[in-house]
């Protein structure tokens, strides 16, 4: 399945990305003298902002010049607080407005870790409905040399079974594609010929060169050339396709847990003591039979 | 039913109007190339694959020119500004900006594959009829000489009999061009799909970009003239009509009919694509304009769970509530801009973020401010651009329900009204704003918190509690803090929050809720804005449908939600 042509666009960009950072560095020399704070003479800077200590530490009480900032300011007091016990479920995915698009104000990887670089292009793509949609046009339309066309239909039906099930990240968790195990136990038959990502390169470049032949299917031979690109470089990086394998059932998970809990001894099976604010009530009240009697532990 | 059509009524005429004019011009290119007499010998050898192509030319000039326009931040926020006037319902179709571009990039890929398939046809056609020897009109066609010293005007674009289409295809413009276009359209539209855009966005970010190969090629994809037809005068000396049958006899000189001549088209896609061009440059320059203002950092603060809060100024900066802004910081990253959203009301003289660490680029920038003793990093800002939370203010009733990170626009809205509030703004048309927060820990979110809690003694000082009614709901809850807050029930704050209102666990019961204030005000126009998982957006949606009586003098909810 060709992508995303991390190979070409990403070492040139990584490349002019380096040059301009080197660049900068060499420009800026961090940021020039009265960057924090107002400069005299600027129009519009209201009297009170004053260069600051940069950080501020947690520190019970208000933030101090936080009263002279600016008009009515919000009285910031931070309280160091415990924390809460972690969600027993993972997080949603919310869409939509800023917050919502990645959980994260910037845009980042949602999860997790590295990227792997398969994982970027690890996608059925339109790029085999390109390899299957041109042969389909050659055989159907009997172009010259239309038996390419339809090698192309059956190297694009392969390339998209081989392709579906797709591999597990390797930190975090991986989102299954519908209906992958099937997929998934017979690619992982194969072993190190469907695991190795070089096998996968010199597969991918292999089936390509055929489709080459017709025009049909040379945007086909392209995309899997590029895909072969990829997965080169990704194998250069150390990666390998891992089977997702399936968890243990939410059965086995309670039937564990189940089994942990007989396992505890039990506590005893009193009533719990009456809440102090019912006995505040009844001291309130007046209740004869309350009285508090003196006790040498309270 | 009749709810869903008064919400949406403007979505599904535009998009009516938008489908029903690229039908339009398929069919009526189609018949133009069908019947005109111009095409009448290029039709002979390539058949209707020829105004096929022709006609998904046509619509994929119209849809070009359309995707351009909904990603011009600049263009849209005008948009809105100048159209305050316009309705609430016009103006909250600009917030489904990146869903029509999404739309027209697929009718663009639905068109590019029809066109490339209709060209396959041809050039395989042309390539027999330049094979064939049989003296048909097809051959005679093929053979009418590229050499324009001899006069001769050429019909076919496979010179020799020799060439292979694809030696044609890839030293003709047009199709070195239509190559270079599909594979830039197909790795533009492959690494956007949300797996990608999600998990890794730079590479999304930087493919996306090579929509400048796919514009440039665009623009010179004409200009070979591959597609022929018959010259004026050339009909006019001899109408096809009539010639066609004799073609055996065009190179005697008596005949009256003349070998025909024929001419390219000008091309025309440029037409289409220069204004949307234009509008798009102007966008990007004003965006680097933007940036290269100076900022200045007024304020850094720490808060807990790694959220760091950056107050700035910016010389002729100015904001509405809800906002964002794209931030970038040279030493970390030259090229990344991220979007945050401003948490600052206008009222006030500064700007502010709040920027949690999750990812790389927000954990350096947090690490680099955490510095005591080296200088701040210098910060560049680009925006602010609009959402729909502008609009919170025309609302008589306004319900915010925030989840998660999504409540981070509502402290602008929230300071935003508190201070007009004060001010008795009298463009304020809020009476009642009911506030939902739903996350599974306030752990990352103390700093709002505290904000809730200020909002809280400002009202009782002000003698105006019943102006903002908030509740929080933690979903993230176990049996420990239930039974925390059980022993604690009756003390006069919550124990974690140490807001007067008590925390409620769990997910809200919208039904209950949306019922409640429906009944509290009878008569009103309640806005509903989520910032939040799609998934309470289809609730909330449908409560909001539920809600609204259909006669629009009673109560009317109207739901918005934040897109980017």
């Amino acid at each position: 399945m060709a992508q995303t042509p991390v190979t070409l666009l990403r070492i040139c960009s990584e490349v002019l990305v380096r040059a301009a950072d080197s660049i900068w560095k060499w420009t800026l020399s961090g940021p020039e003298p009265g960057s924090v704070g107002p400069r005299p003479g600027e129009a519009g800077f209201r009297q009170g902002l004053r260069a600051e200590a940069p950080v501020r530490q947690l520190q019970e009480g208000p933030a101090p010049g936080g009263e002279e900032c600016l008009g009515r300011a919000w009285r910031l007091r931070v309280r160091r607080r415990g924390p809460l016990p972690p969600l027993p479920w993972g997080s949603e995915r919310p869409t939509g407005c800023l917050e919502c698009v990645a959980e994260t104000p910037g845009w980042e990887a949602w999860s997790m870790g590295p990227c792997s670089l398969s994982h970027r292009l690890l996608r059925v793509s339109g790029q085999e409905l390109v390899l299957i949609t041109g042969g389909i046009v050659a055989t159907a339309g009997r172009f010259t040399q239309w038996y390419f066309g339809a090698y192309s239909i059956v190297a694009g039906v392969f390339v998209c079974l081989l392709e579906y099930p797709r591999g597990k990240r390797k930190k975090g968790s991986t989102m299954e594609r519908w209906g992958q195990k099937y997929m998934t136990s017979v690619v992982k038959l194969f072993g190190p010929l469907t695991r190795n990502y070089y096998v996968r390169a010199v597969l991918h470049l292999l089936l390509s060169v055929p489709a080459g032949f017709l025009l049909a299917t040379i945007l086909g031979t392209a995309c899997l050339a590029i895909a072969s690109g990829i997965y080169l470089l990704a194998a250069v990086r150390g990666e390998q396709w891992t089977p997702i394998e399936p968890k243990p059932g939410r059965a086995a998970a309670d039937r564990r847990h189940h089994q942990a809990a007989a396992q505890q001894p039990r506590g005893p099976r009193l009533r719990p003591a009456r809440s102090p604010v019912r006995r505040r009530r009844r001291r309130r009240r007046g209740d004869p039979q309350e009285v508090p009697r003196p006790t040498p532990f309270r | 039913m009749g709810n869903w059509v008064v919400n949406h009524w403007f979505s599904v005429l535009f998009l009516a109007v938008w489908l029903g004019l690229n039908v339009f011009l398929f069919v009526d290119a189609f018949l133009k190339y069908e019947t005109a007499d111009r095409y009448y010998y290029t039709r002979k050898i390539l058949g209707s694959t020829l105004a096929c192509a022709r006609a998904s030319a046509l619509c994929l000039n119209f849809n070009s020119m359309l995707i351009l326009l909904p990603v011009c931040r600049s263009l849209l926020s005008f948009l809105r500004g100048t159209c305050s006037f316009c309705s609430r319902t016009l103006r909250k179709q600009l917030d489904h900006n990146l869903t029509f571009h999404k739309l027209v990039a697929y009718m663009i890929c639905l068109h590019t594959a029809i066109h490339i398939i209709a060209h396959l046809f041809n050039f395989d056609r042309y390539s027999r009829s330049r094979q064939a020897t049989d003296g048909s009109l097809v051959s005679i066609l093929s053979s009418l000489s590229h050499d324009e010293t001899k006069g001769g005007s050429w019909l076919n674009p496979i010179q020799f009999r020799n060439m292979t289409v694809e030696y044609v295809t890839f030293t003709s413009i047009a199709g070195l061009t239509g190559v270079i276009m599909t594979i830039a359209l197909i790795l533009m539209v492959t690494s956007a799909t949300e797996f990608i855009r999600r998990s890794y966005f730079e590479v999304f970010w930087y493919t996306h970009h090579l929509f400048i190969f796919y514009i440039l090629g665009l623009g010179i994809h004409g200009i070979g003239g591959i597609v022929r037809g018959q010259t004026e005068e050339s009909i006019n000396e001899g109408h096809p009509h009539k010639c066609a049958e004799y073609f055996e006899m065009w190179n005697n000189h008596d005949c009256r009919c003349r070998r025909p001549e024929f001419e390219g088209q000008p091309p025309e896609s440029w037409k289409w694509i220069l204004a949307p061009v234009i509008l798009y440059i102007c966008e990007r320059i004003l965006r680097f304009y933007r940036s290269q203002q100076k900022v200045v950092i007024t304020k850094v603060v720490m808060h807990p769970s790694k959220v760091l809060e950056l107050q700035m100024n910016k010389r002729g900066f100015s904001m509405e509530v809800g906002q964002y802004i794209f931030v970038n910081c040279p030493s970390i990253s030259p090229l990344e801009w991220h979007p945050f959203t401003l948490t600052s009301a206008p009222e006030e003289d500064f700007f502010s973020i709040h920027i949690r660490a999750a990812g790389d680029w927000t954990e350096n920038l947090i690490r680099a401010f955490e510095q005591q003793y080296s200088p701040i990093p210098r910060i560049e800002v680009d925006g602010p651009f609009g959402t729909a939370s502008e609009d919170v203010f025309q609302y008589e009733v306004a319900v915010l329900v925030g989840a998660g990170i999504g409540v981070t626009p509502f402290a602008s809205i929230l300071k935003s009204i508190w201070y007009k509030f004060q001010g008795a703004d009298h463009n304020l048309k809020t009476k009642k704003i009911y506030f939902y927060w739903i996350c599974r820990e306030t752990g990352a979110f103390s700093w709002f918190n505290d904000l809730l809690t200020s909002l809280e003694k400002e009202m009782e000082e002000l003698g105006k509690v019943g102006f903002l009614d908030y509740r929080l709901f933690l979903t993230g809850w176990d049996s420990n803090i239930v039974g925390h807050a059980a022993l604690n029930f009756d003390k006069a704050t919550d124990i974690l929050t140490g807001l007067k209102q008590k925390t409620s666990f769990g997910r809200p019961m919208w039904d209950n809720e949306f019922s409640t204030i429906a009944t509290s005000h009878p008569k009103s126009v309640v806005g509903v804005f989520l910032c939040g998982p799609q998934t309470l957006a289809k609730s909330l949606r449908k409560c909001c449908h539920r809600y609204s009586s259909l006669d629009p003098r009673k109560v009317q909810f109207y739901f918005n939600k934040e897109n980017f």
